[in-house]
């Protein structure tokens, strides 16, 4: 198991970073946590969606200009480079490089590679590194009533893709599910797991309970009641701690693919769980890419936030087919 | 009537008339009014060891997925409903429809929205208006891909072709390699015929290219049964 450290804490308490990363694209809440939160940086990059340049991409350009982002397209090999000279190049001044990352309006292969490329950089540099990934919620909006053509499905990115001792191992497929119609079962239909569970989000407005029922009806009713998990979306600590406790304790007998539906913490989640097992976890996605119809989200005006301890330090190679004894990271209380 | 004529005109109505029947309102008695279309909750007329086996398509799994949920009433009761079994019928087909809708595909000139759920979608609707519209004494039930298919859409029906969602119908035993799509015969799987509501049978052929231009069934002369 590989050492990280993963902990709550309310967004307003560290101000001050060695980098600070948001994404640029056409939903107003792109632009919240930053305005809200006003992090300092010393270097401070905006990811900018080439595409569906909509809605409040121009009002979200401007806030990220005014607050000295420069800005390169949003593409998961300039994030790789960027953050890897960044790691190398910066002057660590009281033991940990410090990074403040919005992923409210990241795609889920931007949010992994991130995750991946500052896991793996601390190993390469020998540094520690304090991520604060910040996410904005949305106020509720209808889903669509189609989700269009699906352009990708299959593993996050390539780093994610799973690997495993023994192919011959049953899979588990664990679903974070969102309000999207039908997805969640086809997928299911697809990977024919031998034992599938799903982490169902709560703690947001009726509105997205209804439809996140009347669109996973049919999913949901596949399942064995007792693998329907919740999790709250206030409390996305809680949310790792469950995700991993069900990843160590059905790793030694299943290959597990986590397919992040819904909530982008829970993409997260699955990412830090994914990293903490590397590589034995595969993340996959499905998505309709630029297929898919622009929703202007609005922010609902809570943020949250989860910071990561990563370092350079291995105490178990990734490689090894034993059983880890014990937990190799600490879940730290919500410090207030 | 001929025995040829029998066969033409009666024997191979009856499954279209069937499916009419059990789809369309009854008209009332004294009111002149034309039959509407209706939806069935449950489509029992798939019902029964055949339609079962038919709709499963030789599929071990899909067979099973249908029936391991219909043994637990077995064992209880010796017999399972025609209810119930249409019922998981209509699971499964649900469950393929999920599938199919995940298949990820190239953004075709012509049509860029289109998925390979869209695609077949369009055909069965085109095969439901066959049967249900206006009578016709062989409906339309499978497709060739013509010429003038757009190549994005060939391109995807390679991908339900794969999936299992549209299935190769060789015209001369025999010939079941398939080297490419153009010009070929297909149908769709049966197991969406309970979900569609379309005949679990072969039916005339049709150029996809005519499905996919939308244009409307041209109507046959009735023929005279008396």
């Amino acid at each position: 198991m590989n050492r990280i450290e993963i902990r709550a804490v309310t967004p307003s308490v560290q101000k001050s970073f060695d980098l600070a990363l948001g994404g640029i694209g056409y939903e107003r809440r792109a632009r919240y946590a930053l305005t809200e939160l006003t992090p300092r940086a010393v270097t401070r990059i905006g990811l900018e969606f080439e595409d569906r340049q909509v809605y409040d991409f121009d009002d979200n350009r401007r806030a990220f200009e005014k607050a000295k982002f420069s800005r390169i397209p949003a593409r998961t090999e300039n994030i790789a480079s960027v953050l890897a000279r960044w790691v190398r190049d910066s002057t660590v001044t009281d033991g940990r490089l410090r990074a403040w990352i919005d992923i409210s309006s990241l795609t889920r292969p931007l949010i992994a590679t991130i995750c991946y490329q500052l896991w793996s950089q601390a190993q390469t540099d020998e540094r520690v590194i304090h991520a604060s990934f910040v996410y904005s919620q949305a106020r509720f909006s209808p889903p669509p009533d189609d989700y269009g053509p699906i352009a990708h499905k299959g593993a996050v990115i390539p780093e994610f893709a799973g690997w495993t001792d023994d192919p011959a191992m049953p899979c588990s497929a664990i679903f974070g599910i969102g309000y999207e119609a039908g997805l969640a079962l086809g997928a299911l239909e697809d990977l024919e797991p031998a034992d599938a569970w799903a982490f169902r989000p709560t703690g947001h407005v009726s509105a997205y309970d209804r439809a996140i029922n009347r669109n996973n009806a049919d999913f949901l009713a596949e399942l064995r009641p007792e693998h329907i998990l919740t999790y709250d979306v206030n409390a996305p600590l809680q949310l790792v701690a469950n995700l991993e406790s069900l990843v160590y304790g059905a790793l030694d007998t299943r290959r597990i693919v986590i397919i992040p539906f819904g909530l982008k913490t829970f993409a997260l989640a699955a990412c830090l769980v994914a990293l903490q097992h590397f590589p034995r976890v595969n993340i996959w996605r499905v998505s309709g890419g630029t297929f898919t119809e622009p929703i202007n989200r609005l922010p609902n005006g809570t943020i949250v936030q989860l910071d990561v301890l990563l370092t350079g330090t291995q105490i178990e190679m990734p490689f090894s087919t034993s059983a880890p004894t014990a937990s190799a990271y600490s879940l730290v209380d919500r410090i207030a | 009537m001929s025995g040829l004529d029998r066969a033409k005109y009666i024997r191979k109505l009856f499954p279209t008339l069937l499916l009419r029947q059990f789809f369309r309102t009854h008209p009332v008695e004294g009111i002149q009014k034309r039959q509407k279309q209706r939806s069935r909750k449950n489509p029992t007329i798939y019902g029964g060891a055949t339609g079962l086996l038919a709709v499963s398509e030789g599929n071990p799994r899909w067979l099973i997925g249908i029936a391991r949920p219909l043994l637990v009433q077995f064992r209880h009761s010796g017999r399972v409903p025609i209810h119930a079994q249409t019922e998981q019928m209509l699971r499964a087909a649900d469950r393929f429809r999920a599938v199919l809708k995940l298949i990820p595909v190239q953004r075709s000139a012509r049509y860029p929205n289109e998925t390979v759920l869209g695609i077949i979608d369009r055909i069965a609707a085109f095969f439901y208006k066959s049967v249900m519209g206006s009578f016709r004494p062989q409906p339309h039930g499978c497709f060739t891909i013509d010429t003038d298919t757009d190549p994005g859409v060939v391109a995807a029906l390679g991908l339900a072709l794969n999936a299992g969602g549209i299935v190769f119908v060789p015209r001369t035993k025999g010939a079941a390699l398939l080297g490419h799509l153009v010009g070929e015969r297909f149908r769709l799987s049966y197991l969406l015929s309970v979900y569609y509501e379309i005949p679990i049978r072969l039916g005339a052929e049709v150029p996809l290219s005519r499905i996919l231009r939308g244009e409307r069934e041209e109507i046959p002369s009735q023929p005279t049964l008396l």
